[in-house]
């Protein structure tokens, strides 16, 4: 069998070409009370007859277009088109700081939150933007009326979240919700539950996952699923402690270099969810998302089928409120183990010289092997010391020294030949005695 | 015009030292092997999972005597897994710790009851103190207990 190249790789940007809803959407600017909305400075220009509010969004708008077309250039324009406005205007600075203050009031619990009222795409864009533009409270305000809005859907917001919180800390924690554990994976909490290290916003959207699954008669183990996916993913440092089973450093015991797949059906779903427009707004962590997408770091994780995560990252989109319903399939839970879940390619055309070891050491058993044995060794059983008893002492240097010889020189060396044994004479140890031996 | 003449021989010393340090000491003659193999734990399974490790930490003795001090290559990781046949979803991972490095390691997703070879920590520090985990997660099966139909191994190709 040939070299099958993997089907799809992340390293490019998947949604270079695909529209972002939330970046494309017009603007709609608040015209209630809130301040943003009030003040003009007439005479200074287009941008300045935006409100602070407005003007924001549209730069966390462009620089989200930015972040989907990979045009860098666009969005460092945009912040410096940023900082040169908002310089001139004082006013706007109180007004920001103002805002700042209230949305650190809000996730304090003290205050209201800033961003209520604005549409969804409006407060996507500004949960994800990472411009600078808004303070980090400002974000996770903007998140959190992110996904009170996403339950609208359903007859009253209020409960289902609570419901759903319910759930989600029955199902995950036993009853009682711990807080938030602290990634990366190490030798000491390698045994500790991956849903302890879900975050606060994780915990959130789950909850809600929770709460709209049992309203549309889904089995539960569903989101149990992805929470436990998203919970692997912080576990691991945001996957940053896990390596790519695609990276060609894995063979299997004949040598052959093997590489991993989802199944064509879950390609085709990855696919979908990561060059469609729900992406751009979804509450699920995109990181995430590219990241267990990828069948090299995915498709050894996965243990049923990709439809019920799709549902998901549309629902709790912007585009979520067009999906009513989940499909009847989800009533119930499909578990696949991982190898009748997986691809395998063994490729054949690549493939590495088996190792072939001088001694082994089987669970405290030494044995010199055959290769040990032709090379000329002999064994101590006690210590697994090797003795060459053709090796010259090490006061007995070779008359070559590596002078004589055009092939011993350091770089011939250091170029770690796999010459035999017995002609391999310049150990660390003695080189000191070479060194002597030449200065003498 | 006074013209210096330089000497090798009054820079020979210079030369050598040179030499050792662009050296590195990295000259491995031995190829050899450590196999190392253990059950994971029986995994008390709750409706959240549960998860069984398997440790494989090389010790002082896991090496020739020939090796204290020495520089030592790792060559890449055999590993053979078990399952937990009464169970759900099992994943399994391995995760590699460099010498004495309980809190730094990388994990790379593997099968149950499979095998293979890795070379993704080929170039990491290795030696005493290294170690392999590992890890196994299940979710509930109906049974409350879990046993590892098996055991786990590792063996770790190295050269010195």
């Amino acid at each position: 069998m040939n070299t099958i190249v993997t089907r799809f790789s992340l390293a490019d940007s998947r949604l270079a070409s695909v529209p972002s809803s939330a970046a494309h959407s017009p603007l709609v600017l608040p015209v209630d009370g809130e301040s943003n909305a009030s003040h003009t400075e007439g005479g200074t220009g287009a941008i300045s007859t935006l409100s602070t509010l407005a003007r924001q969004l549209s730069e966390a708008a462009e620089r989200a277009e930015a972040r989907d077309t990979r045009k860098v250039t666009r969005d460092t324009l945009a912040s410096e088109a940023y900082l040169a406005t908002k310089a001139q205007s004082d006013y706007e600075g109180a007004e920001l700081l103002a805002r700042a203050r209230q949305a650190t009031g809000f996730i304090d619990g003290a205050d209201s939150n800033p961003f209520k009222g604005l549409a969804r795409d409006q407060l996507s864009l500004i949960a994800h933007d990472e411009g600078g533009s808004f303070t980090i409270n400002e974000r996770r305000a903007a998140w959190k009326e992110l996904q009170a809005s996403a339950a609208s859907g359903t007859a009253n917001t209020a409960n289902v979240s609570a419901s759903g919180r319910e759930i989600m800390v029955s199902r995950l924690f036993l009853g009682i919700e711990p807080p938030v554990a602290k990634a990366p994976m190490t030798m000491l909490n390698m045994s500790q539950s991956a849903y302890d290290f879900l975050t606060r916003d994780d915990r959130d959207l789950l909850s809600q996952m929770y709460a709209y699954a049992q309203a549309q008669g889904a089995d539960l183990r569903n989101v149990d699923n992805v929470a436990g996916l998203l919970g692997d993913y912080r576990h691991h440092n945001d996957g940053r402690q896990v390596l790519n089973a695609n990276n060609g450093k894995g063979y299997d015991l004949e040598g052959y270099m093997v590489t991993v797949d989802f199944q064509a059906e879950d390609a085709a779903t990855a696919s979908r969810i990561l060059n469609g427009s729900a992406i751009s707004s979804t509450l699920v962590d995109r990181g995430f998302l590219r990241h267990f997408l990828d069948p090299g770091y995915g498709a050894l994780k996965n243990t049923s089928d990709l439809a019920f995560l799709e549902q998901m990252v549309i629902k709790f989109s912007a585009e979520g409120a067009a999906q009513i319903s989940l499909d009847r399939k989800f009533a119930s839970y499909k578990s696949i183990s991982i190898n009748d879940n997986v691809v395998v390619t063994t490729h054949k055309n690549v493939k590495l010289h088996p190792f072939e070891a001088h001694v082994t050491n089987v669970d405290g058993v030494w044995t010199l092997t055959e290769k040990g044995k032709a090379a000329g060794y002999i064994l101590d059983k006690t210590t697994g010391r090797l003795i060459e008893p053709t090796a010259r002492p090490d006061d007995q240097a070779p008359p070559t020294l590596g002078r004589e010889s055009p092939k011993h020189t350091v770089m011939d060396f250091s170029a770690d030949h796999r010459d035999p044994p017995g002609t391999r004479w310049l150990k660390p140890g003695n080189l000191f005695k070479l060194m002597r031996n030449f200065l003498s | 015009m006074k013209r210096k003449m330089i000497c090798p021989c009054k820079y020979r010393f210079g030369f050598l030292v040179a030499a050792l340090f662009s050296f590195n000491g990295a000259v491995y003659a031995v190829d050899a092997t450590i196999t190392k193999t253990a059950a994971p734990d029986v995994i008390t399974v709750i409706s959240i999972g549960g998860t069984g490790l398997s440790f494989f930490g090389l010790r002082n003795t896991d090496f020739p005597d020939a090796t204290a001090g020495r520089s030592m290559k790792l060559r890449g990781i055999e590993w053979r897994t078990t399952s937990y046949p009464q169970t759900l979803d099992e994943k399994v991972e391995l995760c590699y710790f460099r010498p004495f490095q309980g809190l730094e390691n990388n994990c790379r997703p593997i099968w149950p009851s499979m095998s293979g070879t890795l070379h993704d920590f080929d170039d990491l520090p290795f030696g005493r103190g290294a170690s392999v985990t590992i890890k196994h997660h299940v979710k509930d099966g109906g049974a409350r207990l879990a046993y590892p139909v098996g055991t786990d191994s590792v063996t770790y190709h190295y050269s010195y």
